[in-house]
């Protein structure tokens, strides 16, 4: 490689450093258009500034706290730094050395939206089905079940796939629908979903302090206090839903401003915002119950869907604390009420009791996931991944679930459904 | 999150290539963090269209390529952004690197040999400017020193280092023309 020219390595070190100004650019551009070895000059430059840039990244990745959940994770990031050492034949090895004085507490989130604590987990994926979630730094991995996200962190859905996204300290909660892109950050008094496309469902509890939601499209975004609304994003533009509270959008261009009340929804291009109302929209429904290990609110398999006069026999089930979840369509509803009875094989009424949900088996469940014996969220805690144990005394059960368009079970009433079973412990069903 | 056995194989193979795919993008795209948001798209694609890869081929050159029409597409996204070289300069670079990818791993193997090799002078101020993504400013601030100072030291390492990883190809082998 022949010596470069002076001009040629400053301009390269301007780009390193993220100074060069347009003019700049223009001229290196010059130099490299019709010289080859400045191209290869500038090529290896750049490679020297990303060894060292990503070696750092990758560093900070793997020094990152231990995620909790699930058990995979900590092993996929274990494992990830075994191949990594192995692969980079020796890289890592030096790298480490050279860098081992270097304080790992100080590490800064790489990137440019995630926020300033990129390393901390801000919200938990829950019930994901074919979900697929993309780090900041690090492989793709396809995931089901539970699994914590951190800014800047992608989730996609595949077109069978759903996920349910809760955020740490408060009760709002997203339902990425199928087919759809997302990730999160925060800023000083904003949480922000990025809806890349797809369809995410929100249901928003209201912020303390003057904080707020921003969910941003590639049209514009909508900033929430506090509200249910729908946002769906696709390359004829963005539509905003909402079906209760009041939500303030914005075009990304024109700042064009619509106020979109409950009832309405605001469809946007980047320049363009339009208000329209909502279409009466088919009633709400439950539409199946899942039986589910109330330690981990994971289905029980074959229970997934609990048929009409299916027989749950206690003996042969992989747990006995267990709990039922009422599935709606939307995912998302007011309110759920339960009546549940049931009698004894003698025919006797039985005395259905759940030490922790009082109104158990007549629950209302007003939030997400909507469960028969109820689940320990508390607003301003940590969201649970389990639910209150039921073991149901052996008997003949009926159940109903029905959806309600507002809280405790208010509003327009939505088709409710009823299933009948029987639960035996070892032997024959009655 | 479930661990098949092609998931593993592709963090396999994506792992061993991810720093050079990086590399690559870094090139093409001047801004830090938007060379991470091109590279976490690049991971997803790779994952999405993975039944595509044909085992036996390289996984890092097929890397490359959708890494090159990520950062295409990145590109059209921020038409407006001056900071940027034409798409003529970015298509040709993109090649030279596609073409030049089987060295890209043995580049940064030297990379490695030489930076242990820098004067401790000059290890301390790597250090300092790549700690925490710190900033041309910051080590000027913490250090006493004006930016420009800075960086014309780390313009005269880059030199040493590049000279250095030459020389070690050269000494491997493993330095082809491009």
């Amino acid at each position: 490689m022949k010596t470069p020219s002076a001009e040629l390595i400053e301009l390269c070190g301007e780009v390193r450093d993220a100074i060069a100004t347009p003019e700049q650019i223009a001229r290196l551009e010059t130099l490299l258009a019709n010289d080859r070895e400045a191209r290869r000059f500038y090529r290896r430059f750049i490679q020297i500034s990303a060894g060292l840039e990503r070696y750092e990244q990758c560093h900070a990745g793997t020094a990152a706290t231990a995620p909790a959940t699930p058990a995979d994770r900590p092993r996929r990031r274990i494992g990830r730094a075994t191949q990594w050492l192995a692969l980079a034949a020796g890289f890592a090895v030096l790298a480490s050395l050279y860098f081992n004085v270097r304080s790992r507490t100080e590490d800064a989130a790489p990137g440019i939206s995630p926020g300033p604590a990129a390393d901390t987990p801000i919200a938990y994926i829950q019930q994901a089905r074919a979900c697929m979630l993309v780090p900041r730094v690090g492989p793709p991995a396809e995931f089901n079940g539970s699994f914590q996200v951190r800014p800047g962190d992608i989730v996609t859905t595949a077109a069978n796939g759903s996920a349910v996204i809760r955020f740490t300290n408060e009760k709002t909660l997203f339902i990425l629908s199928a087919d759809t892109r997302a990730w999160l950050s925060q800023d000083e008094g904003s949480k922000i979903v990025h809806l890349t496309s797809g369809e995410i469902l929100c249901d928003i509890a209201k912020q303390a302090g003057g904080n707020q939601w921003r969910i941003i499209t590639a049209d514009g975004e909508a900033k929430v206090l506090g509200t249910r609304l729908a946002v769906t994003a696709n390359t004829a533009g963005t539509r905003v839903a909402v079906t209760s509270g009041r939500v303030r959008v914005t075009t990304r261009d024109s700042r064009q401003t619509v106020e979109t009340p409950a009832g309405f929804a605001a469809q946007l291009t980047p320049t363009t915002a339009r208000l329209v109302k909502l279409a009466p929209t088919e009633p709400t429904r439950v539409t199946t119950f899942t039986v589910v290990n109330a330690d981990t609110n994971a289905a029980i398999a074959g229970f997934e869907s609990l048929a009409d006069d299916s027989v749950l026999d206690l003996a042969t089930l992989p747990t006995r604390r267990l709990n039922i979840r009422a599935n709606c369509a939307p995912q998302l509803v007011g309110a759920v009420r339960f009546a549940l009875t049931g009698t004894d094989p003698g025919g006797k009424a039985l005395d259905l009791v759940v030490p922790l949900a009082y109104s158990f088996p007549n629950q209302i469940e007003n939030y997400f996931p909507y469960m028969l014996a109820g689940d320990p969220s508390i607003e301003g805690e940590n969201l649970p991944q389990h639910s209150f144990p039921w073991t149901p005394p052996a008997g003949r059960y009926t159940l109903t679930a029905t959806p309600y368009a507002n809280m405790k079970g208010s509003g327009a009433r939505g088709e409710p459904l009823t299933v009948h079973f029987e639960v035996v412990d070892g032997g024959a069903p009655r | 999150m479930s661990l098949n056995p092609r998931h593993e194989e592709f963090m396999r193979l994506f792992l061993s290539c991810e720093p050079r795919v990086f590399a690559f993008i870094r090139s093409l795209v001047f801004a830090r963090a938007d060379a991470d948001d091109v590279l976490q798209e690049t991971a997803l694609v790779l994952w999405e269209k993975f039944d595509q890869f044909e085992p036996g081929t390289r996984f890092d050159r097929w890397a490359f390529r959708i890494a090159h029409f990520q950062v295409m597409y990145h590109r059209q996204k921020k038409a407006r952004d001056r900071l940027r070289f034409s798409d003529a300069l970015v298509e040709q670079l993109g090649g030279d690197m596609v073409a030049e990818s089987q060295h890209l791993e043995a580049t940064q193997d030297a990379l490695a040999q030489c930076l242990v090799k820098l004067p401790e002078a000059d290890q301390e101020l790597i250090r300092q400017r790549y700690r925490g993504n710190a900033t041309n400013r910051d080590v000027a601030r913490d250090s006493g020193r004006s930016e420009s100072a800075i960086s014309r030291a780390l313009n005269r390492i880059y030199l040493t280092l590049l000279l250095c990883i030459e020389g070690t190809l050269a000494q491997d082998g493993a330095h082809r023309q491009t």
